[in-house]
């Protein structure tokens, strides 16, 4: 290569016009050359002959090396001269700006020549090596060359020409590097290869708006797979670059089409450039889209866009991706840019979106749309607005740059707008079932308002509400697993917080019956059946307490799994109960019979099974706490005489064992003192006076209606009481005269009274002949018959006991003691 | 898992034999529900029979349970009925049942009427144990009872039936009676293939496995 220094240029070096430091330098490049036996390197060693100077490679001297047109008239010796420099290039031996720009010229002349297949590969590379050289050299030629490339490379009117030096320098990594520019001191200065104002300054006069339009008009140029333009600028892009589209937004939309273009004649995506960073994290060709109309390649560039760009810088272009959908009546859905990439923006959950997509979801699908595929797409699409449903809280949103907690309350009013038609609303959601999101999304957000909810005043609007979520609180079975755990705690918290009112407990079974559908609503559901059927701050009526004891019933089947609160009523509520009772006026004997009988027969049932079953004792020893604490605190006369009897004899039965609960057995025996031993005290107290009337003469003894009743008193009780008075009946019979007569005036029937009573002893067993009673019967009978005889009742008696004596019941002696006494009838 | 089932369970399960057999012709009596838990058309068509009884969880069944034991259903009504035409006169009756213009009712109020002194204890008790029972055997497919639920409560409708009534054919009668009168009297539809039966029919055809001893009428 040299060969072209020693024939052409060598010869023609005027050694004389160097100094001596020039002459040595000239030396060493000769010798880089080897071209010392030339004349001309013996002239210079004789020129300086021994003189030590330092080396010096001056303008005068470069040009004379560099500066040769002459060469450069044939283009392949021209190039083959460029190539030759590589050897002094790297010693440190650059050519001054003249032979620069002389240079410049020539390669530009040369350009298509260079290209062609005249130039050997290893001269090729070799100039361009050359380049690489003279562009990082701290030298003149650095700018002029570097100029030339970038000028030739962004050159949109020879391709060929820019493609073959972008192919070169990305090859070569000429352009990536530093070039240098001297300042006023004629120091180099190196600048990276970044496109900010030095840049600008070096090579487009400072004119950005003729770089950036350069720029545009190149990005689109090249072949698919092949590295272009976009490639070798790759790494001039910078934060200014930013910055200037930044300012220039008009210019980020320009940039937006070239990448466009680029896109579809090069298929390449462009991201670095369109993720363009200025220094303070502004993405300006990102929050350009925020400033147009959007079109389909604007779906597909902003879903190229980094994942990382702040929420701030998105929110206005997610409002224009919005109106490009609702745009045209929403066809845009059917696009190919929706559908490959306008679900990706909504479906990366990288950006929280605007308020507004809230109102298109609910628009889009919205059951009466009956778009099935756009409403599966949209539902799937915005299912991420329901990430936090487990946890029962609404998403986060945008409203402007802010973010905004969405509430249940601004959803029924801003986005359902259902304050008022609440029903008609829901009822198109209803059949959808729980499955659908836009249900699950309802269902948080009445949960998320439940308190508001609760103060609903329209009746219907709070029972469409209540209906619509039991509604969908049975469509969780339909669901799967995952929406049924996480939705039905919701609805049944949202249930319980809006059925507060008392008195409706078909709604609270309702809502209570909920606990079968999961085992995680459980115990809510106890809760809150607990809280309305013992509610300790509310009246209790009769019709409550029955309810009790209807569910003790179920409390008893279940051993303690349902109707787990009658546990709590139980324990704690039978001196409450006490209390009300004792405040009622109307009688209650009857209805506290039933109850009494109820919770007793329980208590026997569980008596005779605990062996089976442990649960069963403990509900026994429960209702014993309840009756001990009850009976302790009622009034003794709150209970009817016999229901006092039935629980005293169960009390001291075998079954009950009760005798440990010494409590519960002095709680019924105060009521059994109160109706048996004191009451029938002060009842019989004129019987016992009667008693002892004894020793007094039978005649001193008047027929009135005060004796009168007595008999008639120990003829109903003499079995209860076990006294027969058959002194009582003696006088009645020595006097029937006097009684018969009294007994015509009577006018409270008591006489038909006496038939019926006496009448009954003809039938009792234990008066019969032959019993210790006898005479008592004896009496009876002979009292029956002469009251009897003669009266307009005594062919219905006579009847009755004909069919009596025939019925063969009856022990033989009574039979024939009573044919004896229908004889007497009759007689 | 499921209990197995001691003829005593049988026994009183039987006691809801017909009614199941009215709803279900092909149900196996001798079974803990009399459908297969396993055979998904057979629990569709539980799940069928529950909802028209208004039954979608346990606390339901219960209630109607409840509503069973109370003669909240039949019983009650057909009381008052009852009470009402005790003191009526036979052609006092025949006004007040021409005036009903609906047929149904006329026809129920012919039932209350022959039975209206012979019932006076039972009212329609007996259907409506059974009922319960059957109804208890359709919550237990949907696991809405346990079976040891259903055993306690067996015992006690076992005791009430059978000290209401004195014997198979007398409960029988009953249940017969108490279907009618909620139902209404039906005639065989032949319109329809096979022919629907009327309740009488089933009970006529109704085979129970070792009849003698199930059908022997003791606590």
């Amino acid at each position: 290569m040299s060969a072209i220094f020693k024939e052409k240029i060598v010869p023609k070096l005027k050694i004389e016009s160097l100094d001596a430091s020039e002459t040595n330098a000239l030396i060493q490049v000769l010798e880089l050359i080897d071209c010392k036996e030339t004349t001309a390197y013996t002239q210079a060693k004789n020129n300086i002959d021994g003189k030590i100077t330092t080396p010096l490679f001056t303008k005068t001297l470069a040009q004379q090396l560099y500066h040769n047109p002459e060469i450069y008239a044939s283009e392949k010796e021209g190039l083959e001269y460029v190539g030759s420099w590589l050897p002094l290039l790297e010693q440190g031996f650059f050519p001054d700006e003249k032979s620069s720009l002389k240079l410049k010229a020539f390669l530009s002349f040369s350009l298509s020549f260079f290209q062609s297949e005249a130039i050997s590969e290893p001269l090729r590379t070799q100039v361009f090596l050359v380049l690489k050289t003279l562009v990082q050299s701290k030298s003149e030629a650095s700018l002029t060359i570097t100029k030339f490339l970038i000028h030739t490379a962004l050159d949109i009117r020879d391709t060929l020409g820019s493609d073959f030096i972008i192919q070169n320098c990305i090859s070569h990594n000429i352009l990536n590097t530093t070039y240098n520019v001297s300042n006023s001191d004629n120091e180099f200065i190196a600048f990276p290869f970044k496109i900010n104002n030095d840049f600008v300054q070096h090579f487009y006069e400072g004119d950005w708006y003729k770089l950036v339009i350069d720029l545009h008009q190149i990005l689109p140029v090249g072949k698919i797979e092949h590295p272009a333009a976009y490639n070798l600028m790759l790494p001039w892009f910078s934060t200014d670059l930013a910055a200037f589209y930044n300012e220039n937004l008009e210019f980020a939309v320009a940039a937006q089409n070239a990448i466009k273009d680029r896109l579809i004649f090069v298929e390449e995506k462009s991201l670095e450039l369109l993720n363009i960073q200025t220094a303070d994290g502004l993405f300006p060709l990102i929050t350009a889209f925020g400033t147009k109309k959007w079109d389909s390649a604007d779906v597909l560039l902003f879903n190229n866009r980094d994942k990382n760009i702040p929420q701030e810088q998105l929110d206005a272009s997610f409002i224009r991706f919005l109106d490009w959908l609702e745009a045209e009546g929403g066809s845009h859905f059917y696009t190919q840019a929706f559908q490959v990439y306008g679900k990706h923006i909504l479906s990366d959950n990288t950006a929280k979106l605007p308020l507004k997509f809230l109102s298109f979801w609910f628009k889009k699908c919205h059951p009466k749309t009956r778009i099935l595929n756009q409403v599966e797409l949209y539902n799937t699409l915005f299912s991420s607005l329901l990430k936090e449903l487990p946890n029962g809280k609404l998403p986060v949103m945008r409203i402007g740059s802010h973010d905004f907690q969405v509430t249940g309350e601004y959803n029924i009013k801003d986005v359902f707008q259902i304050t008022n038609n609440i029903k008609e609303w829901l009822g198109d959601f209803m059949p959808l079932g729980i499955k659908d999101p836009l249900n699950q999304f309802i269902v948080l957000s009445f949960y998320d308002a439940r308190k508001a909810l609760a103060t609903i005043k329209d009746e219907t609007h709070r029972e469409a509400l209540q209906l619509y979520l039991l509604e969908m609180a049975y469509a969780t079975r339909k669901a799967s697993e995952d929406i049924k755990k996480s939705t039905l705690p919701l609805i049944v918290h949202t249930l319980t917080t809006i059925c507060t009112a008392p008195g409706n407990y078909i709604r609270v079974n309702e809502i209570w019956a909920l606990k079968n559908i999961d085992h995680s609503v459980l115990e809510l559901c106890e809760d809150f059946a607990a809280g309305h059927y013992v509610n300790v701050n509310r009246p209790l009526d009769l019709n409550l307490i029955q309810t009790w004891f209807n569910y003790l019933g179920d409390f008893y089947y279940s051993l303690r799994e349902e109707a787990s609160w009658i546990s709590q009523v139980l324990n704690t509520q039978g001196p409450r109960t006490a209390n009300y009772f004792n405040c009622l006026e109307e009688n209650v004997t009857f209805f506290l019979d039933r109850a009494i009988f109820r919770i007793v027969s329980i208590h026997k049932k569980c008596r005779l099974r605990e062996s089976t079953n442990g649960m069963l004792s403990i509900i026994s020893n429960q209702i014993e706490v309840f009756l001990m604490e009850f009976l302790n605190a009622l009034n003794e006369d709150k209970l009817a005489k016999q229901t006092v009897k039935y629980l005293y004899d169960y009390s001291r039965s075998p079954i009950a064992g009760l005798d440990e609960q010494k409590e519960l057995l002095n709680a019924i025996d105060k009521f059994y003192h109160f109706h048996f031993v004191q009451e029938p005290q002060t009842e019989t107290n004129a019987l016992l006076e009667l008693l002892k009337t004894d020793d007094i003469a039978l005649e001193s003894i008047k027929i009135d209606e005060k004796h009168i009743g007595k008999v008639l008193h120990n003829l109903q009780n003499y079995k209860t009481v076990g006294i027969c008075d058959i002194q009582l009946l003696e006088v009645l019979d020595e006097k029937i005269s006097d009684f018969k007569a009294l007994l015509a005036e009577d006018e409270l029937q008591t006489e038909a009274k006496f038939h019926q009573a006496l009448y009954m002893t003809l039938l009792d067993k234990n008066l019969a002949p032959g019993t210790v009673l006898e005479p008592y019967g004896n009496l009876c009978r002979k009292l029956f018959v002469h009251l009897t005889k003669g009266s307009k009742m005594a062919s219905s008696y006579t009847l009755g006991l004909k069919a009596m004596a025939k019925s063969g019941a009856y022990p033989e002696t009574l039979t024939t003691t009573l044919l004896q006494v229908i004889e007497d009838l009759n007689a | 898992m499921i209990q197995e089932i001691t003829p005593t369970i049988q026994d009183r399960l039987n006691l809801s034999a017909l009614i199941l057999k009215k709803n279900y012709p092909k149900a196996n009596i001798s079974s803990w529900f009399g459908f297969n838990i396993n055979n998904d058309l057979e629990v569709k068509h539980v799940k069928r029979l529950l909802k028209l009884h208004g039954v979608k969880s346990g606390l339901h069944l219960r209630n109607a349970l409840q509503r069973y034991e109370n003669g909240e259903i039949a019983s009650n009504s057909f009381e008052k009925l009852a009470a009402e035409f005790r003191t009526d006169t036979t052609s006092r009756f025949d006004a007040k049942c021409n005036a009903q213009e609906n047929f149904r009712i006329k026809n129920t109020y012919k039932i209350v009427w022959k039975h209206r002194f012979n019932l006076k204890q039972e009212k329609l008790l007996g259907y409506e144990m059974a009922y319960s029972i059957f109804l208890m055997r359709l919550g237990g497919v949907l696991g809405f009872i346990s079976t040891e639920e259903m055993e306690l409560r067996l015992e006690d409708i076992n005791e009430r039936v059978k000290t209401t009534f004195t014997s198979w054919g007398e409960f029988h009668r009953n249940v017969c009676l108490g279907d009618e009168f909620i139902l209404g009297v039906a005639e065989p539809d032949t319109s329809i293939f096979p022919v629907s039966d009327t309740i009488w029919g089933c009970y006529q055809r109704l085979n129970i496995e070792h009849a003698d001893r199930f059908k022997e009428w003791k606590l």
